[in-house]
């Protein structure tokens, strides 16, 4: 067994004996050469899959190379890639993702997630105990997905174009005829309308019967009044910005944001029926190779330093109170973080929709069967 | 000239390559079509659910995909055969600087080229700014965009290079020779093109044709970007069954079924421009 | 000139803006100092592309896309030509039949190629997804095409210089390499680089197969969902540059006359 030497007082950094072993053998191999001269001695690959510029927090400063983390990512154009990615073949190679937080649910049935050990988590205190606590991160009592950013599903609409709208319904006016912007998220489309269409007050509880309504409903927004029917929100802002459209049947809080990049200003409101907030999450794949690096970029993603690149950058929401005195009163403005009482007033988390059988309700796979027809329409 | 085992050789890599990568997964891919899923698994099965659902859930679907594929294919076929025509016999010495730039528009990647015809199609695009900077208009035209005529539109620009080449290699078979002999002969222009030069360039026609129709047929991105609420076509769906869904045996079941149809089509084409050989 | 050849001119001018228009406008919008891919353009600008040099990801993409295509062209053009030779030595019938296998897969939606290699991959070989699966795609869709290339260039090969060589005591191989080779050399390069080109081009094969990080293709379509700016297009706009070089530079080696 090595003894491992620590600087004695000077502040030189105690050698860890796995490096000193890994420095060795790596020198050897160089030596020989077997190994790229080049290579940085001991620099770990950390995989990582998601949205692109959900990484930018990770490089953020020099945590990279403080952590001697190489990081390879990959992007991704919808929470669906993640899924297909690790069952195909991404197990055992991937690090980390940052995925929607309806998909968590999905990721656990299909023992695809690393359940998180908090404890390993630095600044999970600070995370708003109004997003750790969702129900839908947890399965048998454990934490399966750490929060990363969030936003709400509001009502998007050009203020220079039209006036404050107050219900969703508003989007169905005639004067906003084939002006209306509507993306392509099913579960965020249908819990913001099935309330409206069947008098839920829990969208991702359904009968088959209040189901098939829905989405009648929502074919009759997107052929009726809707402009076009956008793969995603980005898509949604340029048809603002270009003036196709004045309002929305479905929205993100962050696309002000967007648009703001493009000279383009928007306003959004919660509607008086309400709308659904919505969290993006970091997830430990199962059979992560670099599980040490993992925590590590999760503690990165939710320092002040890691969420004021999402507030700056991504005109995203912090999720945690520690980055608040970094961030700049745009983004608390768009944000409301001193309020957000107020904020879940309106605005709900609502569980995923079931995976079982759960009585009369319909499952999710139901649920994307039907889903179908309303794309086929 | 012998073909013996050395030729067989020869032949080998690019046929190990074809025969693994591609054979054998389109071969294994048709098993899968037959499997059943279960809690996001596949499990090895037998059973024509896949295939049946094709037909009940997603005919509507699938026949306009056809539909607007064939659309497009012909427009391509008979745009190609007039560039290409002119190309060949009215060009005159800028034929080759006009191939060329035909060649070039060949790539550029495909993702930007949707992205171009939005700029250019949108409400503040460039057809709708000449037309209200002109003061033809004052509102910017909401059909050019968000409808099935601009998934056309933007498919033919696509394609239009892969069926004007095969149609222009063909024609450079026909001598003009043969044709000023014709003329001379009393031969009127359409008569020249039906008798002379339509037969000649029958490969091409059909390869234009089937080219078009077929990458037509599975393209999924231009109908999102540009096709409006109502116009979905078979590829966003098979793709979905493979991401979203993982169900791989139903977009397995799609692809057979969509391949399937676009054979029977190019077939059928073939055939009926194959006839015109006894006239 | 007649009314009927200036229809013409009008003609072939309308089908060249028609076919290069969008072209120059991704190539001008890469230039614009619009956030929004839209005129007005304002101010011609450098912005972009500086913005993408100093993006990592950018970097990362684009060698992963040289990786790719070198590689592509590499395995296309070794199987290629050998096919080549073989069918020269094939009867028609056969040899039409085989380049029409060879071909099968560029005319198949390339959708549907991806989702076969992927299922194969995952499901029956196991196989992790990098850029080894990545490029086995791009060879199936560039093989025929070096196949095509080298067979019209032996087409008008002369023969006799082999046989000459042959009599003065060469070995097959001798007469490849001394003979064969430097006549079609050309060719070569020229088939190398289209497979190349076709390889840097493909999105939709390399969006399925592909294991972690980006090629310039699917760098585009992760930017697609957020940023949507004329960074697009000055990627599409260096990728242009790279697929448009090498093919001129391929037809100019294959002394291409359609």
């Amino acid at each position: 067994m090595l003894e491992t030497k620590t600087g004695t007082g000077l502040g030189a950094p105690a050698v860890d004996r796995r490096k000193f072993l890994q420095g060795v053998s790596l020198a050897t191999l160089a030596g020989a050469g077997l190994l790229p001269a080049r290579r940085t001695l001991a620099a770990t690959k950390a995989s990582w899959v998601g949205w692109q510029g959900y990484d930018d927090p990770l490089k953020a400063g020099t945590f990279l190379a403080d952590n001697d983390i190489e990081l390879v990512t990959s992007y991704i154009n919808s929470n669906e890639e993640i899924i297909t990615k690790l069952q195909a073949g991404g197990r055992g190679q991937i690090d980390l993702v940052t995925i929607y937080y309806g998909h968590v649910p999905l990721l656990v049935a299909a023992d695809l997630a690393e359940p998180i050990d908090e404890s390993r988590v630095p600044g999970i205190g600070d995370i708003f105990p109004e997003f750790l606590n969702v129900d839908v991160l947890r399965h048998d009592g454990k934490l399966y997905a750490v929060p990363f950013t969030w936003g709400t599903l509001s009502m998007i609409y050009d203020p220079a174009a039209i006036a404050a709208p107050t219900s969703w319904k508003d989007c169905l006016k005639d004067e906003v005829k084939g002006k209306v912007a509507m993306v392509d998220d099913m579960t965020g489309l249908l819990a913001t309308w099935a309330p409206i269409a069947v008098g839920t007050q829990t969208p991702t509880r359904l009968t088959m019967d209040q189901l098939k309504a829905s989405i009648d409903y929502l074919i009759n927004i997107k052929k009726n009044h809707a402009r076009t029917f956008s793969p995603t929100y980005g898509e949604a802002t340029d048809l603002f910005a270009r003036g196709e459209v004045v309002t929305s049947a479905i929205g993100w809080d962050a696309m002000v944001g967007f648009a703001g990049a493009k000279g383009k200003k928007l306003a959004y409101v919660i509607p008086e029926e309400g709308a659904m907030v919505f969290m993006d999450t970091m997830v430990i794949p199962k059979d992560a190779p670099n599980l040490d690096v993992a925590y590590k970029l999760i503690g990165q993603a939710t320092s002040a330093e890691g969420q004021k690149v999402i507030a700056d950058n991504l005109t995203q929401a912090v999720i945690t109170k520690a980055a608040l005195p970094v961030i700049d009163a745009k983004n608390k403005e768009i944000y409301q973080y001193d309020n957000l009482a107020k904020l879940f007033e309106r605005a709900r988390f609502y569980p995923f929709w079931p995976i079982e059988p759960e009585g009369d309700f319909v499952v999710f796979d139901q649920v994307l069967e039907e889903y179908q027809r309303f794309l086929k329409a | 000239m012998e073909t013996g085992w050395r030729e067989r050789l020869l032949f080998a890599p690019a046929g190990a390559i074809l025969a693994g990568l591609f054979a054998v997964p389109l071969v294994a891919l048709f098993v899968v079509s037959f499997w059943s899923v279960r809690s996001f698994a596949l499990r090895p099965d037998f059973t024509f659910a896949s295939y049946a659902r094709v037909w009940t859930d997603y005919a509507g679907v699938f026949g306009f995909t056809l539909g607007l594929a064939l659309t497009t294919a012909v427009i391509c076929a008979v745009l190609g055969f007039i560039f290409a025509y002119g190309a060949r016999f009215h060009a005159g010495r800028y034929a080759d600087g006009l191939v060329l730039a035909v060649i070039v528009t060949l790539f550029g990647g495909y993702l930007v080229k949707v992205y171009a015809w939005k700029s250019i199609l949108g409400a503040d695009g460039i057809f709708n700014s000449a037309l209200i900077g002109l003061g033809v208009i004052d509102q910017p035209l909401p059909w050019l965009i968000y409808t099935p005529g601009a998934v056309v539109l933007t498919l033919v620009h696509f394609q239009l290079p892969f069926s004007f080449l095969p149609i222009y290699a063909s024609l450079r078979n026909v001598k003009t020779e043969t044709i000023e002999a014709a003329r001379d002969l009393g031969a009127s222009a359409p008569q020249i093109v039906a008798r002379i030069v339509l037969p000649q360039c029958r490969a091409g026609l059909v390869a234009a044709f089937a080219f078009a129709f077929l990458i037509s047929a599975g393209d999924y991105v231009t109908p999102q970007f540009l096709g409006g609420p109502s116009t979905t076509m078979l590829g966003q769906f098979i793709a979905i069954e493979f991401s979203t869904r993982f169900n791989w045996p139903g977009g397995a079941a799609m692809s057979f079924a969509l391949l399937a149809a676009c054979l029977a089509i190019v077939g059928a084409v073939w055939l009926l421009v194959s006839k015109r050989r006894r006239t | 000139m007649t009314a009927m050849a200036w229809l013409w001119r009008a003609l072939l001018a309308g089908f060249l803006v028609f076919m290069l228009g969008p072209i120059l406008l991704v190539i001008l919008f890469s230039f614009s100092s619009n956030a929004l891919i839209s005129f007005p353009i304002g101010d011609l600008t450098l912005d972009w592309y500086r913005a993408l040099f100093r993006n990592v990801e950018f970097w990362s993409a684009l060698k992963n896309s040289l990786i790719i295509a070198l590689a592509t062209g590499l395995i296309s053009t070794a199987a290629g030509t050998m096919a080549a030779f073989a069918l020269v030595k094939f009867r028609p019938a056969v040899s039409g039949a085989l380049i029409g296998c060879l071909s099968l897969p560029v005319t198949l939606p390339p959708l549907l190629l991806a989702v076969a290699l992927v299922v194969f991959y995952v499901r029956f070989l196991d196989l992790p997804l990098s850029l080894a699966t990545v490029i086995g795609g791009h060879v199936l869709i560039a093989q025929p095409f070096v196949a095509l290339i080298v067979l019209a260039r032996m087409a008008n090969f002369d023969y006799a210089s082999i046989d000459a060589a042959r009599d003065l005591g060469a070995t097959r191989l001798q007469a490849f390499t001394k003979v064969v080779l430097p006549q079609i050399r050309a060719a070569l390069i020229g088939a190398a680089l289209i497979a190349m080109a076709i390889s840097l081009d493909d999105f939709i094969i390399a969006v399925f197969t592909l294991g972690g990080g980006n090629t310039l293709s699917t760098f585009i379509w992760g930017k697609v969902r957020t940023t949507l700016d004329p960074s697009i297009n000055a990627i599409a706009c260096i990728l242009l540059a790279f697929t448009i070089s090498t093919t001129l530079v391929a037809l100019k080696l294959t002394k291409y006359r359609g």
